[in-house]
């Protein structure tokens, strides 16, 4: 009994741990992915509701056409951020060129704004 | 200071002066007090620019004056000759500095009249598409 409740809190620690790594741009890729797949729910998911007052069923498809046109989605890298002002910066590579994924994040760490622009070609 | 730099900070100054006086759309109503900043920070660039110029002209002349004295043996003429030239040099620096601070200033101006426009605020050199026609997909303000 005991050994289960000391493996039930280190499972615990470890998904807590896995929670609050990275957590921006675990946002960040979730909403770009949903967004990808042209899934309005999940790309609102973790917005604030000012922000999600503003997501329109058309807008999303329109990124996701933004999305799609560059082909498979490779993965994130951060490039840059200012923690104080909530805002993270990252890198979304594709399979034929890059968009630059920006968010600001309320103290609540909810999705306040997000955007997504094209980088040149490298 | 090296004629290159200089004239590269002339020609620093100068676009931000072209930049100021180009026509912006619209939207950049609401910036246009950033662009006033931009043309107000390109005259003190130039300012600058000059006081440094008169600054390392003192300095190397001083420098040639202090090695002249000490050449005649005159240690005591050298030394205020020297002096004078580091005081020149640490003036250059404080314009360096000054310099620096203005060029923050215009690059942070510059920043958030893109994050006004909905654009990134923090590119690295290259990235932007070129045109700068980019569309910005997404919701709210950065």
């Amino acid at each position: 009994m005991r050994t289960l409740a000391l493996m039930a809190v280190l499972a615990l620690a470890v998904s807590i741990a896995g929670c609050s790594h990275d957590g921006p741009q675990m946002l960040a890729e979730a909403t770009t992915r949903a967004a990808y797949a042209n899934d309005l729910n999940g790309t609102v998911a973790h917005f604030d509701p000012a922000l999600k007052a503003q997501v329109t069923r058309a807008t999303v498809g329109e990124l996701s056409d933004a999305l799609n046109a560059l082909g498979t989605l490779h993965g994130f890298t951060a490039v840059g951020s200012t923690p104080a002002q909530g805002r993270y910066d990252y890198q979304a590579s594709f399979e034929r060129g890059r968009m630059l994924v920006q968010l600001r994040l309320d103290p609540d760490q909810q999705i306040a704004a997000y955007r997504v622009t094209p980088l040149a070609p490298q | 200071m090296s004629t290159p730099r200089a004239l590269a900070s002339i020609a620093f100054a100068a676009a931000l002066a072209t930049t100021a006086g180009r026509p912006l759309p619209a939207s950049a109503n609401a910036t246009g007090w950033l662009v006033g900043g931009a043309a107000v920070a390109a005259g003190t660039l130039i300012i600058i620019n000059h006081n440094k110029q008169v600054h390392a002209k003192y300095a190397a002349y001083d420098h040639q004056v202090a090695a002249e004295q000490a050449a005649a043996n005159d240690s005591a003429a050298a030394y205020r000759s020297e002096r004078e030239a580091y005081q020149h040099e640490a003036a250059l620096v404080v314009a360096y500095k000054h310099e620096t601070t203005v060029q923050h200033r215009v690059v942070v101006g510059l920043e958030a009249q893109l994050g006004e426009r909905g654009g990134p605020t923090r590119l690295v050199a290259g990235e932007v598409v070129p045109g700068g026609s980019a569309p910005s997909y997404g919701w709210g303000k950065l």
